[in-house]
């Protein structure tokens, strides 16, 4: 006989082992009722939550004025520094109690509209003004220093004199197109960013804990005797967890991003989930290698942690990746995330095709592979 | 309550806790790694984006105006070929964030003194972002537009009456109070006082306590006269030295290495970090209360200290803009009144006259959730 029926017959049987530990895991996670309640909260009511998400923005932001000039000028412009943005607030001409109120945290901010401040406007000098911001959050105080400029841009050109030279002098003007988001509906980005958070921590988590959790009770003494290999063992753990996690995640963005927040879909379904199942092994593979690494759960929960929490932190959901220094960018291409990252706001978002997002796809990918080597071996060298 | 019954659980839980090499290691060095990395790491700072020029006009003027951009740290040129930089594929792959795109005309609209008219398309999928680059777009723009007018009124180029006040027609000066060159790293590393310890001593003290209903260790403890109180106790005074220590060595960490000034009162402080770690435990022997599993508790514990950390602390972003109802749900934790009082007490020194509310928050929040957890901490378990 020939070997190839032989060769079939043994990768079927091996297959169909790898499935019933598959199916061990499910049901093992299905009993633990805490987690699986835990578990559809994070892709269904948190990423409900998540649309609602702060953004970063100035929201009636107390601004002090301190009007020496009290012209019609000044009047305009303590008129235009108003809501959303701001909220402006005469304060009294006195520099301890300004000081007292910006270290309260009462004020963000206090303009200071000096005495002649209308009549350089209107004979075409420089008008000072004098801002101070409380920047002990330097995006706000650098948002408040940057929109009142803006205003007050604004309020000059309206009030320069008639047929003033400014007029044929050199000017470029500068428009802003924000493209895939053209509102900047925060909950579009919050929702995702969360969304990739979620799938994260769970993929790198319940694999983690799930094998620890074999070692510590000593059942995985029972899987070694068994006629299984190393490999069929982690890829069971890693397999059961992402089609979890890919459950999770066709609810989360289907129905309660898609379908009752008005995120768009601009790319393909089916690119999109099966990046998302690649990523989920990706990640599950991280969690094995983890495992390895710890004998309890407590060790495996801190290890676990060193590992999550740079990875959703700095793979640039959350921040500027392009602004960290460049040892924590070169460390960052170790964390699948910040492929997943590109994958998931190009084709939810963008309408990326398979061709853009090849390579980022690729080297998760590749990265996932080396998981999977490792954790296997490292596996196979803790047990034999 | 038998205060020498809690000592002695106590000390058991210590002298495991330092039997555990890696585990002790971990639960001292983790908080700090973490700081580290996420104060390095956690920038909001604009720095080296990338941005792909399309110059249609190729002349002297609009490079210049072009290099005007790339000349900042905030920028830098990013490649793309014209044709994938029309179709948007640089902002598509991620490549660039911004493609700035200059007219046919420029120049020659600069030189009659027609508005020149220029074209910013920012990638608004990461909208927070977006915000800041827009920002710093149109700050660099307005520099640009005074050179260029500075020089063109020195050239003779304009009857006016006063240089200086058509070059620049209103002139703000300002100054930044606490954080005067503005570094996102002084903003950012008191705050991870707050990450780090919501992250920490909630995981040790779930896993502490699910351990021992898993292993059935918790049976000693039921058949014996010990009360869950004092039981739960002995889990929490080790926990919270642990995490009242990391809070100690953090703060010091963020004063020494990344510089930041410290402006408050040390003692108000350290209260404040121990009503914290008090109450963030008390969240983690709220979880370890009600699930079996370690796996579950390490799971949700995390997951938790993730959400209130992005969603309910205002860390990202100040929660005033929040919608009621995540407002509302902050108010169920901790974070968000610590986060206010790290803010306050590092850069601006503000006191306790101001944080009582706050501290006061603190307080009840530990109790409350003290109370709840020990309510529902049963020593039989049904596992």
């Amino acid at each position: 006989m020939s070997g190839l029926p032989q060769f079939a017959r043994g990768a079927g049987r091996w297959l169909r082992q790898v499935a019933a530990l598959v199916g061990k895991e499910w049901r093992q996670l299905l009993r633990d009722t805490a987690l699986v309640g835990f578990v559809v909260f994070i892709f269904t009511l948190d990423i409900l939550i998540a649309a609602g998400a702060p953004e970063l923005d100035l929201r009636s932001a107390p601004i002090g004025l301190i009007d020496r000039d009290g012209s019609v000028a000044s009047r305009e412009l303590a008129g235009r520094l108003r809501a959303p943005y701001f909220d402006v607030r005469a304060v009294a001409d006195d520099e301890a109690q300004v000081a007292r109120a910006l270290e309260r945290g009462q004020l963000r901010a206090v303009l200071t509209v000096p005495h002649g401040f209308e009549r350089a406007l209107v004979r075409g000098e420089t008008a000072q003004v004098q801002l101070v911001v409380e920047a002990a959050d330097s995006n706000l105080g650098y948002l408040v220093a940057s929109y009142t400029e803006r205003i007050l841009a604004l309020l000059a050109s309206d009030l320069a004199p008639a047929g003033a030279a400014s007029d044929t002098l050199p000017e470029v003007r500068l428009q802003a197109r924000f493209r895939f988001n053209p509102a900047l509906t925060e909950a579009w980005y919050a929702t995702i960013s969360e969304l990739l958070t979620m799938l994260t921590v769970a993929s790198i988590l319940l694999p983690a804990a799930a094998m620890v959790r074999e070692k510590e009770r000593g059942t995985i003494e029972q899987l070694l005797v068994s006629p299984l290999s190393p490999l069929q063992i982690v890829l069971a753990k890693v397999v059961a967890m992402a089609g979890v996690v890919l459950v999770g995640s066709t609810v989360a963005v289907g129905l309660v991003m898609h379908g009752l927040l008005g995120v768009p879909f601009a790319g393909s379904p089916l690119l999109f989930f099966s990046l998302v199942a690649l990523y989920a092994m990706t990640a599950s593979g991280l969690g094995v290698v983890a495992a390895t690494f710890a004998r309890s759960s407590g060790q495996v929960g801190l290890i676990v942690l060193l590992l999550v929490m740079p990875i959703i932190m700095l793979s640039g959901t959350w921040n500027l990746r392009e602004s960290m220094p460049d040892w924590l960018q070169a460390a960052i291409y170790l964390s699948p995330l910040r492929y997943m990252v590109d994958i998931a706001y190009g084709v939810l978002l963008k309408g990326a095709d398979l061709a853009t997002v090849a390579k980022p796809a690729a080297l998760m990918v590749m990265l996932g592979l080396a998981f999977l080597v490792v954790g296997t071996a490292r596996f196979r060298r803790q047990f034999r | 309550m038998k205060l020498a019954r809690v000592l002695a659980l106590a000390g058991k839980e210590a002298r495991e806790v330092r039997r555990d090499r890696l585990y002790l290691l971990l639960a001292f060095v983790l908080p700090l790694i973490l700081l580290v990395v996420f104060a390095y790491g956690m920038t909001t700072d604009v720095e080296g984006i990338g941005l792909v020029v399309i110059d249609e006009d190729g002349t002297p003027a609009s490079r210049r105006y072009a290099e005007g951009f790339l000349s900042t740290r905030h920028f830098v040129h990013a490649r793309a070929d014209a044709a994938a930089a029309r179709g948007e594929t640089a902002l598509i792959d991620a490549r660039a964030r911004v493609v700035l795109w200059i007219g046919p005309h420029f120049e020659r609209d600069l030189n009659a003194g027609r508005p020149a008219e220029v074209l910013a398309q920012i990638d608004g999928a990461f909208t927070t972002s977006a915000r800041t680059i827009h920002g710093y777009l149109e700050a660099i723009n307005a520099q640009t537009n005074a050179e260029l007018r500075t020089e063109t009124v020195a050239a003779g180029g304009a009857r006016a009456p006063s240089a200086a006040g058509v070059v620049a027609p209103v002139q703000l000066q300002t100054r930044f109070l606490y954080n005067p060159e503005l570094r996102s790293v002084v903003t950012v590393a008191p705050s991870l006082l707050m990450l780090v310890l919501l992250l920490v001593p909630p995981l040790l003290i779930a896993v502490s306590v699910v351990r021992e209903k898993e292993s059935g260790a918790i049976f000693n403890i039921a058949s014996s006269t010990v009360t869950r109180l004092e039981f739960l106790l002995g889990k929490l005074i080790p926990v919270v030295a642990i995490g009242v220590a990391n809070g100690l060595l953090l703060w010091v960490v963020v004063i020494v290495w990344f510089g930041v000034p410290f402006r408050g009162s040390v003692p108000q402080f350290a209260l404040a970090i121990v009503l914290y770690v008090l109450a963030t435990s008390g969240l983690g022997l709220l979880v370890s209360a009600t699930v079996r599993t370690q796996q579950a508790a390490i799971i949700i514990t995390t997951i938790t200290a993730v959400i209130v950390a992005v969603q309910f602390a205002g860390m990202f972003a100040p929660l005033e803009t929040a919608s009621p109802v995540n407002r509302a749900l902050a108010r169920l934790f901790p974070a968000a009144d610590f986060l206010a009082i790290v803010r306050g007490m590092y850069l601006r020194g503000a006191g306790i006259d101001i944080f009582w509310p706050e501290l006061l928050a603190l307080v009840a929040y530990a109790v409350l959730v003290l109370a709840l957890a020990h309510a529902l901490f049963h020593k039989r378990t049904t596992a």
